[in-house]
Parts: C-alpha cells; structure tokens; sequence
C-alpha cells in the first residue's frame, strides 16, 4: 500500500511543476495579448488628437500669414513714402554740393542745411512712429490667441503622456517576453510608438513655432523688423528642436528608416526655413528699392509660398506618418494573432505531455499493485484461497506468487476457528437475554415508585401552597397531617404538633375548653365549627381563627378528619369598623334630627326667658316704686284694715325675696338653655352626618365640641383643661373621624384616671394643641395609672383591650390608629410612665396631598 | 321712618316668643307676625314692610317658596331665613331666594344686629331704584377669565380647595359671593370668616361644586363692549389695592386672619363701583363725566344717583351679611373720619393702599386723593404712613419684576 501510495505521490509530483509552468505561461501570453489589444485599439485616438492639433496650427499659420501680408501691404506704403523723401533729400544734396561748388555763398548754405539735417531726421523718426500707431496694428484678434494656446497645449501633453506610457508599458513587457515573435512585435510597435512621437513633437515644435512667427507677425515693432525677429526667432527655435531631435535620434537604440526619413524631412524643412530668412533678410536689406508694388506683391507671394510649402509638407508628413502608424496597427495586430496561435498550440502539446506521461507509468506499475490490493482486502474480509496472477513485472509477477500462498494458509487456519467461534457466540446470546430480562423488571420497579413518591410530593406541595391551614387528624383526634400554612397561622411547626390532639398541639388557645369542645363535635357529630377562636402566636401577637372540621366521605379514608383554620384577625377587625361607622352614621342622623327638635323650643324657651328677664326688671321697677308712694301716703290715705291686708299681702308674696331670687331664677334658666343649645349644637357637629370628604377643619373647635360631647365619661373623675393654639390654621380632616379619635383618647384617658383616683378626687385631662410647621399637633395628657411596659407594644392592636369584659371592645385605639395613620397621612405615638400617667401625640398634616387609603 | 319688619313661623310658640323677647324694640321696628306662607304674602300685599324673616320648614307652602315669591313681588325687601333645619337640599334651595341664613335657637341680639348692620347703610340709599338693585341681586358678575379658569378647576379631575380658594380670591364678584354664604348659617357654619380660601376650605369641595355648577351662585359678565376698560381697570386696582392692604396691615403685625381680612376688604372695597358698573347702563356716564375731572366722582354720584358707590356697596355688603370689618372698609375707604372705628383696622389699611395705588398706578378709575392725614394722626399712626408706602412700592417693585 505504501509503495503503492508513494508512487503515484511521485507520479503526481512530476505533473504539478509542469501544469503550473504551463498555466504561469498561458495566463501571461493573455495578459500580454489583452495589453496588446488595448494598446492597438487606442492608436487611431491618438491619431485623430494629432490631426486635430495639426489642423489648429495650420489655421493658425494661415492666420498669421494672412496678417502678416496685410501689415506687409501698410508697411510698404510707408516704406515708399520713406523712400520718396529720401530721395528728395538726396537730390537736394546733390543739387547743393553743385551750386556749392560754384559759389563761396552755397557752401555757407549747405553748412546750415548740415545744420538742419538732424532735425529733418528727427521730424522722419516721428513721423514713422505716428505711422506705427496707426489703427490696423489693433485689429488682432487677440482672444483667437490666448483661446487657442492652451487647447494646442493640452492636446499635445496628452498625446505625448498617452505614447509615452504606451511605449514604456511595450518595453517592459518586451524585457520579460521570452517569446522572441513577441519581442519583434513590441519592437516593431515601440518603434512606431517612436515615429508617432517624433512626428507629434515635430508637429508640436513646428506648431509652436508658427504660433510664435505669427504672433510676431501680428505684433511688428515695425513691419519688416517684426517679420525680421519672427524669423530669427523661428530659425532659433526649429534650430533648437532639431538639435534636441538629432540627439535623441542619436541616443535612440531603435532606429530605423522611418525615424530617419523624419529627421530628414525636418532637416529638409529646417534648410527651407533658412532660405525664406535668408530671402527676407535679403527683401529687408532694400526696403527702399523694393517699393514697387510689382515686387511687393512677389514678396507676399513668396510668404505665402514658403507658408504653404511648410504647411504641404506638414501634411504629406502627417500623411505618411498617419498610414505607416495604421500599416504598424495591422502588422502588430497580425504579429499578435499569430503569436497568439503559437502559444496555444505549444500550450496543448505540453498539457498532452503531462497527463499522458503519468499515464503509462500507472499502466505499468499501479495496476498490478491495485489487484494485489485487491486480493489483500478479499483476505481480510475472509475470502481466503483466492489467487492473483501478475504477468509483467518479473518482481510483482514473484511478489503475486508470495501473496498466494500466504492466503491460502491463512485460508485454512480461519477455517479451523470458525467452528469454535460460532459456539461461543451462541453462549454470550444466551446470557445477553437473561440480563436484558432481569433489568427490565428492576426498571419498571422503580419507575413505579418514582411515580409514587412524586404523586405523595405534589400532594404535599398543593396542600402547603394553601393559605389556610389544613390538617388531618385520626378518628381519634391524633394529628396526622399539618400543611405550611397551619404552622404560619397557628405558630407551631409540623413536626412539633404531628402526633398529637389539637388542643394540646402546643398552639397557645387562649380559652382551651372550645377548643375540646371542638374536637368533641368533630369526633361524635363528624362536622364542628368555631368561628373565634383566639390564640396566642409567638408572646404577643393575638390572633382569630375560624376552625372548621369534617369527616372526608364517601372515600376509602373515610376514618380522617380534615381541619381547616383561616385566620380571620384582620376581617373580624374590618367587620368591627364598618360596624362601628354604621353605628356613628345612624347616631348622626339621630342626632340631626334630635338636634332640630330641640332646637325649636330651646329658640321661644331663650326668647321668653329673655322678655322675663328685661320684664322683670321694669316690673321690679314699678313695684319698689309703688311701695315707696304706699309707704308716703299709708299714714293718711289708707285705712288701717287696708294697710293691714297691704302687710299681710307682702308677707305672704315676700316681695323681697323674689326681687332677689327671679333675676338669679331667670339668668340660671338663661344659662341652662343656653347649655342644652350648646350640648345640642356639639352633638350636631360630633357625629357630622355625611362628611365623606375632607374639609378645612377647626381643631380648636373640634376639641371643644368633643369636650362637651363627652363630659358625661370625665366630669366625675376629671378636669378638663384645654390649651389652644390661636394661630393654628384649619387643616384638610375627615372631620366626623377625627372626632372619634378624640373622643377616644378623652374616653380612654378618664378611664385611666378613673382607675387611680378614689373618695371623690379628681385628676387632670390635658388637652393642648400646637402648630408644629407641617403638622398640626393635638396632645391628650392624663393623670393616670400610665401603661406597663409588658403591653405598650399592643396597645394599637385590633381587639387588644385591658378593659373588662363588656367594656372595652379593644377597637378604639387600632380605630384611631388607622384613622390619622391611613386616612389622614398623620403620626399617632404616646409617652408614658407606670404612676404618673400618659400622653398620646397626635399630628396630622397641614398641607395634606395625600388620598387616603380605604 | 321705622323699620317694618314680618315673622312667619308655623310654630306660635315661636312666634309669641319672639314678639316677647323683641318687645323693648317696639320703639325702633313695627313688627308684624303670620303663621303661614299665604297668610305672609296676603300681609305683604297690604302693607310695606322692610323686612322679611321666615321659618324654613313650613307645611304648605316652605320658606324658600315663599321668599322667591317675595322676591318676585317685593324685590326690595331684605329677606332672611330662621330655620333649625339645615338640611343640604333646602340650604341649596335657599340660597337664591334669601340674602342670609340664621340658625335656630338665634339669639335675639345676633339678630338686632345683624338687622342693624343691613339697615345701617340702607338709609343713604335714598333712590329706591338702587336698594331694588341690591336687595334683588343674585350675583355680581365675575371676570369672565377667572370664572372659566374656576370651572375648568372644578369639572377637572381633582379639585383642590387651595386652587380654587386662590381664583376666587382674584375676584370680587366670586369674594363676596362665597364670603355672603360662609358668614350665614346657610352650609351650617357660624363664624365670621374674611378669607375665601378658608371659606372654601370649610365649605368642602362636593358643597362648592354644586353651589358653582348646580345652583349657579356664580355669574360671569356678559360682554358690553362700553364698559370693558372701566371694568379692567377697577379689576386691576381692586387687586392691587388687596395687595397693598395685606401689606400694610401686615406691617403693622396684625395676626394672619387681619391680613387676609384687609385682603378681602381691599379686594371689596369698590364693590359697589363695579355692581353699578354692571348692573346700571347709566353709571358708564357718569365715569366717562367724571374722568375729565379728578375728586369729582363722588358729587357727580350724589348729584345723579342720590348717594355714592360706597354707600351702594356698603348696603351690599350689610345685606349680604358680610363681616363688620368688610363693611366698613367698603363704606368709608374714602372717607375714614365719618366711621366710628378709632384704631387701626381693616379700613385704614384698605384707605391708604387706595390712595398709594392711586399714587403709585393711576388709572382711569383712581383718584389723587391722597392719604387722610388727619384721621391718621387721630389715630396716632400719622408717622406709619411712609413705611406703608414703602411696603406698598415694594410690593410693586417684585410683582413688577416676577411679571413674565
């Protein structure tokens, strides 16, 4: 297998190298072949650019021609009108030194016109440049120039960027191609690339510089001198470029006919150019002498013949260039082609190569080794005996050989073995069954009592998430069953009272006898209930439950009991104050109703005794009046029987004494009504019949009111004293309420004075009331017996009372409590000391927000 | 002429009792006594009479029938409810009808005086037109503004008595109005309160809601395009005047239940402008004459109305039965000598605020009248005046920076 394995490792080694070579090679030919493509597909672009730069310098040099020959036509009038007025001079001169000759006068003449000279040339000089300034030297359009310059500009730095990387791209590639028919086509392109650019510089410097003859045409200092510099300039220039073209051609590795037949033809122009100077210069040494029109016009003709010689030549060069570029296009197009053929043909034949190679050898070697390979695997999988033949290769032929008998061995020993295989294997079925069989059985056990225990623990769990305490007890009363809720509400926990009778559970029942009797009923009667039933929950906290008990029937556990206790502290408490508000409701009314029945008498019993009152006065009056006018006129007017009877009359009517005693009479029936008023009017406003919102209450006001209501609980164990606060303001109250509270704390505070006084001596009450900022504050002092500390953390509870039975119902204080604490938003705390007595504070909010909670 | 006054009762004992404990005012009052409803109004039909006081509870016809049927025959009359019942239905049935409410057992004293105290004012009204006014007005209109703004507060989801005491204290109309039902026995109340806010307070939200919504105590003034500046104006300096009392009064360290009584009594003590404003079309004229020439109001009043605006707001006030202190800082504000109050009170704070909010924020309703030197000094608190002033700039100054 190994053997095998790394020959054909091998095999395939061979072939990877050859494949990547191949792929390396094919993929550059395409790149190559693609950069080709692209290249010759962007040649007519530049060629359409260097036409178009070319048209433009053609237009231009037409331009400047056509300029140049219009100043040229000026220019020689001027130079005529120059010529005639030298000659004028001239002939003066000639005609002076002749009259000079003959006679001493002349020659002082001609001394003054030697004299004059300079400044006739002066008046010449100015003259010519008055004609310099003449308007036609302004007509040149000068925006054709300043527009044109830049686009010729752009244009060719373009072409030139464009030929220039195209060249650079070409020979870079040409330097890694190792094709040679490659390289003579990347030559043979560069080389063209070459003429293209030599042509476009030479159209560009040639553009250039008709540009620049021509400017100077169009801007003659003078009109020859102009024509003269734009030459010079010219012929510096074309000097210039030709210079630089013959060094790069000299540098130039790649020359060839084309580049020399450039060069040529711009040394040919170059010659023509210095010939048209040299023909200028000539025109300009004689500006005088040629001013015949005739010879005028032979000049400007001969401008425009060497203009269009220069520019015929441009456009046969364009020409010539523009079809040996395409003649290029096609050939490297073709070159490319056939480049391309070659490469694929050369590209299969060593793909051929690679695969057909490994081929033959894996005919040779390998198929042999995978017969072999074969028989191998029949052995393993136990065919044994089988044979493998091998023809070729003398050592696989003997290798085969070795392998036969070796599996026809084999073949017998397995033989051999099966037999005692096969009994075993009967033996270990056997036994997997019998297993299989025994943890079937255990599984199923356990399964069963899985399900047992989870159904006990989903029993017990619902039982626990009641909030009633439940418990089963035995026929006998024995505790069976105790759930969560019975060790919350009753105190006692489920292993501590399992297993025992309810009454002796360890639950603290405040009166044990119900409780029996309870369990009595349950058992005899098989349905008991107690609704009250009051325990003791840790050391303080009383509670009421209502038990109720049953016998579970129609059921196979029909010997248990089930109990049920609901713990009722808060309901029964609930009960109390709607009972307790329902009272104080009907006692309003009551009281509304009495108050206006009272009311009515008390109003003619206070107006009568008023008109008594003020009519006593007056007949007091007229009676000491009368008696001191009988006591003036007895003696004489009056008989003696009658002043006897008059005497007999006061002393039975004892006028003194009732002169004395009605006014007192009158003013304490004053006082009386006036009290029963009151008592009538604080009653009224006590039980406040339908306050069910909070107003702005007095509780100055309502302390009185309260005072009087409840005299009757303190007038025989207490004073009342009462502080008020004058600036208290009124404060938002359930007013009906908080009279209640007050009661309470006078009722209770009496109470607790009554229990500490004796033989008629009286303690003090103490009512004060306080602003406190935000709270208003009301404190109920007593002289009482004070509360012991065992029970001050209780006294708040619902149904805690130290009173006698009958006499407290223990709800007054919880009542206060929840009236300033949940209604009013209030504080409600106390002091006290054992002997000296207790005051309870009282605060409740000025600037109440807070909705009460009902 | 003598105050002619009738008790109607269906209970005689009361009505003997009363004739009794009234007796010694036989000098001052006529008094006339009728058991009934029918019997009432068939004397009233015969006689004039000044004065009307009558049981609530009657069979028949009740009190509050019988004095909207007075009303409506006699508008004139002053007209009083004594009742021992005061159950919540005939409170808000009486309410229109009676200007106050007393409670039995009344004393008779309570009554001499509170008789007295409508009666007091009601001699200067000589022009039979104005006490017909007066005695027949339900409310005086309120700015329509603060009224919208307190029935918005009422119909909203939670009322707060703070709120609500705070708008009625920017408003005369809405002031005296729940001032005239705090102070009569009509919610069952029996104090003298001078501050809205308290009166609402104890009145309780469920009663002012339904005073407001149910019985209408409450108007809103119509829109009359002539007296619009006027009444802007006296609004602006009846508040300012408020202002400036509490502070003067405060200056003086005077407990909180002064303060907020020179409050009321400054927000009041144009009442009776603002009433004839409202209620008589001819009053814009004599305030249109009277603009052209300052300290001419008051005789150009007497000359067309027979009596000044104090007089008619005071006779408002008595009737209403408004606090004393009220009263008579409403009739004498400007003219402090003729009362007969000799110490500081509500009416010296509510005279000088109204002569410094002169002073200080003329209008077209002020007058330069000045602070009564003299009755100051009679007072021994002529060196007070200038720190009153300054208290009052003061006020000006910060309400004038805290202004948006």
């Amino acid at each position: 297998m190994a053997f095998r394995r790394s020959l054909r490792f091998q095999l395939y080694l061979l072939t990877v190298p050859l494949a990547v070579i191949l792929l390396c090679v094919i993929s550059l030919l395409i790149m190559h072949l693609l950069v080709m493509l692209r290249e010759s597909s962007s040649l007519p672009g530049q060629v359409r650019g260097l036409r178009e730069s070319e048209k433009l310098a053609r237009l231009i040099c037409r331009q400047g021609v056509d300029l140049a020959s219009y100043e040229a036509h000026h220019s020689t009038a001027d130079a005529q009108v120059i010529g005639d007025r030298t000659r004028e001079i001239k002939e003066e001169l000639r005609r002076l030194s002749a009259e000079v000759s003959g006679n001493p006068a002349y020659a002082r003449k001609l001394r003054e016109l030697s004299e004059a000279y300079p400044q006739a040339a002066e008046q010449l000089q100015a003259e010519l440049d008055r004609a310099d300034k003449s308007p036609h030297s302004s007509i040149l359009d000068m925006a054709l120039f300043s527009q044109v310059l830049p686009i010729i500009e752009d244009l060719t730095r373009e072409s030139e960027e464009k030929l220039t990387w195209t060249t650079q791209d070409v020979m870079i590639r040409e330097q890694i191609t190792p094709i040679p028919a490659l390289r003579r086509g990347a030559v043979f392109l560069h080389a063209n690339t070459r003429q293209v650019i030599l042509a476009e510089r030479v159209a560009r410097i040639l553009s250039q510089e008709m540009v620049s003859v021509s400017f100077h045409i169009a801007f003659p200092k003078h009109p020859v001198v102009g024509l003269e510099s734009g030459i010079r300039h010219l012929r510096t220039h074309a000097q210039a470029a030709l210079g630089k073209l013959r060094s790069e051609l000299a540098n130039d590795q790649y020359q060839d006919a084309a580049s020399r037949a450039l060069v040529q033809t711009a040394e040919q122009q170059y010659g023509e150019l210095q010939q048209l100077e040299d023909q200028v210069w000539a025109d300009a040494d004689a500006p005088a002498q040629g001013s015949q029109p005739d010879e005028e016009e032979l000049h400007r003709r001969k401008v425009n013949e060497a203009v269009n010689g220069i520019l015929g030549q441009l456009d046969n060069l364009a020409q010539n260039q523009e079809s040996q570029l395409a003649k290029a296009i096609v050939e490297a197009t073709d070159t490319i082609r056939h480049t391309m053929i070659v490469v694929i043909g050369a590209c299969l034949a060593l793909m051929l190569f690679g695969f057909a190679s490994p081929l033959v050898v894996f005919r040779l070697l390998v198929s042999p080794m995978t017969r072999l390979k074969a028989h191998a695997a029949q052995i393993a999988k136990g065919d044994f005996g089988a044979r493998v033949s091998v023809s070729s290769n003398s050592e696989l032929a003997e290798l085969a050989e070795a392998f036969n008998c070796m599996s026809w061995e084999v073949a017998r020993t397995k033989q051999e073995d099966a037999q005692h295989i096969h009994q075993l294997q009967e033996a270990k079925l056997a036994a997997e069954a019998l297993a299989r069989a025994k943890s079937a059985i255990v599984g199923e056990m356990g399964r069963e009592i899985e399900r047992r225990k989870r159904a006990e623990e989903a029993t017990e769990f619902l039982v626990d998430a009641i909030p009633i305490a439940v418990l089963a007890t035995r026929a006998d009363g024995v505790i069976t069953r105790w759930n969560q809720a019975a060790a919350d509400i009753l105190g006692v926990s489920r292993q501590h009272a399992t297993a025992r009778r309810l009454a002796d559970c360890g639950v603290r029942w405040l009166d044990k006898a119900r409780i029996v009797d309870f369990e009595r009923d349950l058992v005899e009667k098989l349905d008991a209930k107690q609704e009250n039933a009051a325990l003791l929950r840790g050391d303080k906290d009383k509670r009421l439950v209502a038990l109720t008990g049953r016998q579970i029937r129609g059921h196979r556990y029909s010997d248990t009991f089930v109990v049920t206790a609901a713990d009722v502290t808060e309901k029964r408490s609930l009960e109390a104050q709607v009972n307790h508000a329902q009272k104080m409701e009907a006692i309003g009314q009551l009281s509304a109703g009495i108050a206006h029945e009272i009311n009515t008498p008390i109003q003619y019993v206070g107006d009568n005794l008023m008109f008594l009152s003020q009519s006593w006065t007056s007949v007091a009056d007229l009676v000491s009046k009368y008696r001191c006018a009988v006591k003036a006129l007895a003696a004489t007017a009056l008989s003696d029987q009658q002043r006897g009877a008059l005497a007999d009359a006061e002393q039975k009517a004892d006028f003194d004494f009732m002169a004395e005693e009605i006014p007192r009479a009158i003013e304490q029936a004053v006082d009386g009504a006036q009290r029963v008023a009151k008592i009538v009017h604080a009653m009224k406003e006590f039980s406040h019949p339908g306050s069910s919102e909070r107003t702005a209450v007095d509780i100055n006001k309502t302390v009185e009111t309260t005072v009087t209501v409840a005299r009757n609980e303190w007038k025989y164990v207490a004073n009342v004293q009462t502080v008020f606060d004058p600036n208290l303001p009124l404060v938002p109250c359930y007013a009906g309420e908080l009279n209640q509270v007050i009661l309470n704390l006078i009722v209770n505070a009496a109470h607790a004075i009554g229990e500490v006084v004796q033989n008629g001596q009286k303690g003090v009450i103490r009512i004060q009331t306080a602003d406190k900022g935000e709270w208003a504050e009301i404190r109920v002092s007593d002289t009482g017996s004070g509360i012991p500390a065992a029970i001050r953390n209780r006294i708040f509870d619902p149904f805690f009372t130290t009173k006698e039975v009958g006499k407290g119902t223990g709800q007054g204080l919880a009542l206060s409590h929840s009236v300033v604490v949940k209604k009013h938003g209030g504080k409600i705390w106390f002091e006290t000391e054992v002997g000296r007595g207790t005051t309870f504070f009282l605060h409740l909010p000025i600037h109440s927000t807070m909705e009460p909670e009902i | 002429m003598r105050t002619r006054l009738l008790f109607v009762d269906d209970e005689p004992l009361v009505l003997q009792g009363l004739r009794r404990a009234l007796y010694a005012m036989r000098e001052e009052w006529d008094m006339s006594f009728v058991e009934s409803g029918p019997a009432a109004l068939e004397v009233l039909a015969q006689d004039r009479y000044d004065v009307i006081i009558t049981d609530m509870r009657m069979p028949g016809m009740d009190g509050a029938e019988l004095l909207d049927e007075v009303k409506r025959r006699h508008p004139d009359m002053l007209r009083i409810i004594l009742s021992g019942q005061s159950s919540r239905e005939a409170v808000l049935r009486s309410i229109s009808p009676s200007h106050q409410y007393l409670t039995k057992p009344c004393d008779v004293k309570e009554l001499k005086q509170r008789l007295n105290e409508a009666f007091s004012m009601r001699d200067l009204l000589a022009n039979q037109k104005l006490k017909t006014l007066v005695s027949s007005l339900k409310s005086i209109p309120s700015v329509p503004t603060l009224y919208e703004e307190l029935l918005h507060e009422l119909r909203g989801e939670d009322p707060s008595a703070a709120r609500i005491g705070a708008v009625i204290s920017k408003d005369i109309g809405m002031t005296a109005k729940i001032l005239q039902l705090a102070n009569s026995a009509f919610l069952g109340l029996r104090c003298h309160i001078s501050s809205p806010t308290q009166a609402v307070g104890m009145i309780g939200m469920d009663m002012v809601r339904a005073l407001v919504l149910s019985v209408d105590v409450f108007s809103r003034l119509e829109g009359r395009f002539e007296v619009g500046h006027y009444w802007m104006a006296l609004w602006e300096h009846s508040v300012m005047v408020a202002s400036f009392a509490q502070r003067i009064t405060a200056s003086e360290n005077s407990s909180k239940a002064i303060v907020d009584e020179s409050f009321t009594a400054g927000l009041l003590h144009d009442v009776g402008r603002v009433l004839l404003l409202a209620e008589m079309p001819e009053y814009v004229e004599i305030l249109d004459e009277a603009a052209g020439k300052p300290g001419s109001l008051s005789t150009l009043e007497h000359a067309r109305l027979g009596c000044t605006h104090s007089d008619v707001g005071a006779y408002l006030m008595g009737v209403w039965g408004l606090p004393h202190a009220v009263l008579q800082a409403v009739a004498f504000h400007d003219r402090p000598r003729q009362s007969t109050q000799k110490q500081f009170s509500s009416l010296t704070s509510v005279h000088a605020a109204d002569a410094f909010a002169g002073a200080l924020a003329p209008s077209i309703v002020t007058e330069d009248g000045g602070v009564d030197m003299e009755y100051l000094t009679g007072l021994g608190l002529a060196d007070r005046a200038p720190a009153w002033r300054q208290a009052c700039e003061e006020f000006l100054e910060s309400s004038k920076r805290n202004a948006p």
